[in-house]
């Protein structure tokens, strides 16, 4: 919870019922999700946000209408079974609190395995995210994925799309790939809008079975500068 | 325990079974001297819904010893992989199996459980009779509704908990914990103690015989020391009665996902065929500052946007304008919306309309119950059809369109008259639609008239009553439906056959003890779920085991018959229910208990802020 001074100056700006206090300023968080939470699905954790941020009095503004509501919005939804340490959600607020102390009251609304881990304003978009990075690790360690598979000119396999399944060359979309030194490997995959390479087709080319995938990085249109 | 990642990703929805939830309370193992699963007979998304457990995992979870943890039952795609696993159920806290806790509890909120029960006990390793139950494990405690006739699980529990458990559940793990304390513990010896405990039953402390004919011939306590009727317990001050400040906030979605506030126990208006309006007396209410405060606090550790009022009967709280006042105070600023369950159309008022309207819209509901006022009058609705007519005219005033409509078939005495009523009734809240000057031009008003099927409940004035044969009610469903012409009128109806397996279940004796476990060992489970739910298997269980699903169900039972459920003491007294069917029979209403003492007996428990006069003699 944000701190009891900080509240009242909250209550205190509050605008009469019917009338809406306007959005300063939109906060951007990152945060982690792992643990047995790669199983709540990108909706439910969107649920769980809302609340969250109600519990821990984050000024958040909400939208006009017959319906108000939280406008969370976040930049690039997880699959479910991953785990992540770089996701980032943006959340409009009606009062500019210190991003350090939104950073510690979400962490004390949050369940345990969801951690804020920074917060800032946002000053870019979340188009402005073209790549991923991922490490995916075989459950079973004698199962060591096999990067040659990847050293071919053209990967032609089947990506599901909003239309259906398709057979397509996503060779374009993988770079980078390496040993992560842990038995696994680290890859960086497309995840630009309308254009994002699920970790799981990935997965497949390398011929892994059962796994744990772990999103580490999202990055700006050269692939390796960190998108913030 | 770990459920294996390959488990997981195959079933639907894993998140119910994940646990680790915000606000789910985990302890110190070495702390703990009593391990209590509490167990909600159907899925995670139901049972996370029940304000009831939410209660009491908090009530005993406030004793330091004891740890209480939640458990439900897998979706039957889980369900096969944990048997094909051999993981047995486990509780969701601590992931431990609840065959190793020292007591498993489950409410029972509706007769179409009992068979989920069984295959929890199954899943959990845990021997499905009482009487096969070894002393180390664990004691299996029911409560809840359907404890009011607790024979049909009879031979599954051990102890039942009747009546209002948050004083009472502590007590039983208390004596408990006394009991392994100073080594005299053996479950046959913490049994018969436990029966002492005011509000316990102890089901193989009883001998039951039968007539030739299945009715009962005799009911009685083993052994001297045992109690020949056990009297519900109660909480005698709502206001100072455990409330719980922090939910486990569920990450997927569930049936009831709000702050709900317990207004009232207990509903004083007497309709004759409902269970809980006369089981819960005496009527206790809370204070609306002790309520706001309560919700004040649910928002600040919840962050819910939305406050329900539950009660059975909310309108008739007496202090609703100051509790709504209160609320809305801050809410609206919060951006939390409040909403009114369980309307009564002769108490929905203007000023209550907009209080609704302020936030957020919902739709309207009024339970008119029966289509005509002679059957209204017998089943004591005391609702007249102007006073539904005048709160449909103030809903569309407030610019609503549509109004659902629940009611009940088959009730005693119901005739073609009475059904042809329910689409005269429903024509009329659309004619009323059309004569509201301001309504919006272009639209129509939609009705939806809900129909249930009525089963004699234990308890009731109705608890002698038959219900319809199964092609009665069939026949009188079509009939409605053949009445309805208008297109703006909608009808929907329960499924005949599943209310038929209740009523079988509500009246039962042990003797349906034998069809469930006969349903377990074919795998019956999640009954209450219509994809699960099959008419023809239970006849052909009962067929095999040999019971009559009519003589529970399709029969009166003589008035001086002995009741199954004669060993419990609800409060209320046999003569005012049986006083209650005889004024149905004449068409005679017996107004609310605020209007005048009925004498149902119930006030002789206690309780404060009650509308109860105080009894003569106190015990």
């Amino acid at each position: 919870m944000l701190p009891e001074t900080e509240q009242k100056e909250m209550s205190a700006e509050k605008a009469p019922a019917g009338q809406s206090t306007p959005a300063v300023g939109t906060l951007r968080v990152k945060f982690s999700k792992t643990g047995m939470l790669r199983y709540i699905s990108h909706l439910d954790l969107l649920r769980t946000m809302q609340t969250a941020m109600s519990r821990a009095r984050i000024p958040v503004w909400y939208t006009e209408g017959f319906n108000p509501h939280q406008k969370l919005v976040f930049a690039l939804p997880l699959p479910l079974g991953a785990e992540s340490v770089c996701e980032l959600i943006d959340v409009k607020v009606t009062r500019r609190v210190d991003p350090k102390t939104a950073v510690d009251a979400l962490n004390g609304a949050f369940p345990p395995d969801l951690r804020a881990i920074d917060a800032w304003y946002a000053e870019t978009k979340f188009t402005g995210i073209f790549w991923a990075r991922y490490e995916l690790y075989p459950v079973d360690p004698e199962e060591k994925p096999d990067l040659s598979l990847l050293d071919k000119p053209e990967l032609v396999t089947i990506v599901r799309t909003k239309s259906g399944e398709k057979e397509i060359d996503v060779k374009p979309k993988i770079r980078d790939p390496e040993p992560n030194g842990k038995g696994g490997v680290a890859i960086t995959l497309r995840a630009a809008v309308n254009d994002i390479l699920n970790p799981d087709v990935a997965a497949r080319l390398l011929g892994m079975g059962e796994r744990r995938t772990l999103r580490t990085a999202v990055f700006r249109e050269d692939g390796t500068t960190e998108f913030r | 325990m770990r459920i294996p990642d390959e488990i997981l990703r195959s079933v639907s929805k894993p998140g119910r079974y994940v646990g680790g939830e915000y606000g789910q309370i985990i302890k110190n193992k070495e702390d703990i001297a009593a391990r209590f699963a509490f167990c909600f007979p159907d899925t995670y998304e139901i049972g996370m819904s029940n304000l009831g457990i939410r209660i009491l995992y908090g009530t005993l979870n406030s004793q330091p010893d004891i740890w209480c943890e939640r458990c439900y039952c897998p979706w039957t795609d889980m369900y096969e992989k944990m048997c094909e696993n051999g993981i047995p159920l486990y509780a969701h806290e601590s992931g431990d199996p609840i065959k190793d806790f020292d007591f498993v509890g489950f409410t029972l909120q509706y007769e179409l459980c009992y068979t989920t029960v069984l295959a929890m006990l199954k899943l959990a390793g845990i021997p499905l009779l009482s009487s096969e139950r070894a002393d180390d494990c664990p004691i299996i405690i029911g409560g809840g509704p359907c404890t009011y006739n607790p024979e049909p699980v009879a031979d599954f529990f051990d102890l039942f908990s009747i009546g209002e458990g948050e004083d009472a559940l502590t007590e039983a793990v208390r004596l408990y914990i006394d009991m392994k304390k100073s080594g005299s513990y053996t479950r046959e010896k913490y049994l018969r103690e436990a029966s002492h405990l005011k509000g316990f039953y102890v089901p193989s402390l009883y001998d039951v015989e039968y007539n030739g004919d299945g009715s009962i011939s005799r009911f009685e306590p083993k052994y001297p020391d045992v109690p020949a009727r056990v009297t519900k317990r109660i909480m005698q001050n709502m206001d100072e009665a455990f409330f719980p400040e922090c939910f486990v906030m569920p990450y997927i979605e569930t049936v009831h996902d709000r702050i709900m506030l317990e207004v009232c126990r207990g509903c004083y208006r007497g309709c004759r065929f409902c269970q809980a309006g006369m089981t819960y007396r005496p009527v206790r209410r809370r204070s609306p500052e002790v309520l706001n405060e309560q919700a004040r606090k649910l928002f600040a550790n919840t962050g819910y946007d939305e406050i329900s009022l539950t009660s059975l009967s909310i309108s008739d709280y007496p202090w609703l304008d100051r509790l709504t006042d209160s609320l809305l105070e801050w809410t609206d600023g919060e951006h939390v919306s409040l909403s009114l369950p369980s309307l009564r159309a002769d108490s929905f008022t203007r000023e209550l309309m907009e209080k609704i309207s302020s936030v957020r819209a919902s739709g309207i509901t009024f339970a008119p119950e029966a289509g005509t006022q002679r059957l209204r009058d017998v089943i004591n609705k005391n609702v007249t059809e102007e006073e539904i007519l005048a709160a449909c005219r103030i809903a569309f005033a407030f610019g609503r369109d549509s109004v659902k409509l629940y009611f009940m078939q088959g009730h005693p005495t119901e005739t073609e008259e009475d059904l042809r009523g329910i689409n005269d009734l429903a024509k009329d809240v659309v004619e009323e639609y059309y004569k509201n000057p301001d309504r919006k031009k272009g639209r129509q008003p939609h009705v939806t008239i809900s129909c249930a099927c009525f089963i004699p409940k234990p308890f009731t004035p109705f608890q002698w009553e038959a219900q319809d044969s199964l092609e009665e009610a069939k026949r009188k469903q079509e009939f409605v439906r053949s009445t309805i012409t208008d297109r703006k009128i909608k009808y929907n109806y329960h499924d005949a056959t599943v209310s038929r397996i209740e009523a079988v279940f509500a009246r039962g004796s042990r003797r349906l003890c034998p069809a469930l476990l006969e349903a377990a060992k074919r795998g019956v489970m999640l009954d209450a779920w219509e994809e699960f739910f099959d008419y023809d298997g239970w006849l052909d269980i009962f067929a095999a085991v040999g019971v009559e699903p009519a003589f529970y169900a399709e029969r009166e039972i003589p008035e001086d018959e002995i009741l199954p459920w004669d060993v419990i003491d609800a409060g209320i007294r046999k003569e005012f229910l049986l006083s209650e069917r005889h004024r149905a029979y004449e068409g005679k209403i017996t107004p609310d208990c605020v209007h005048g003492c009925a004498g149902c007996g119930a006030n002789r428990l206690g309780g404060e802020m009650t509308c109860c006069p105080k009894p003569n003699k106190k015990k």
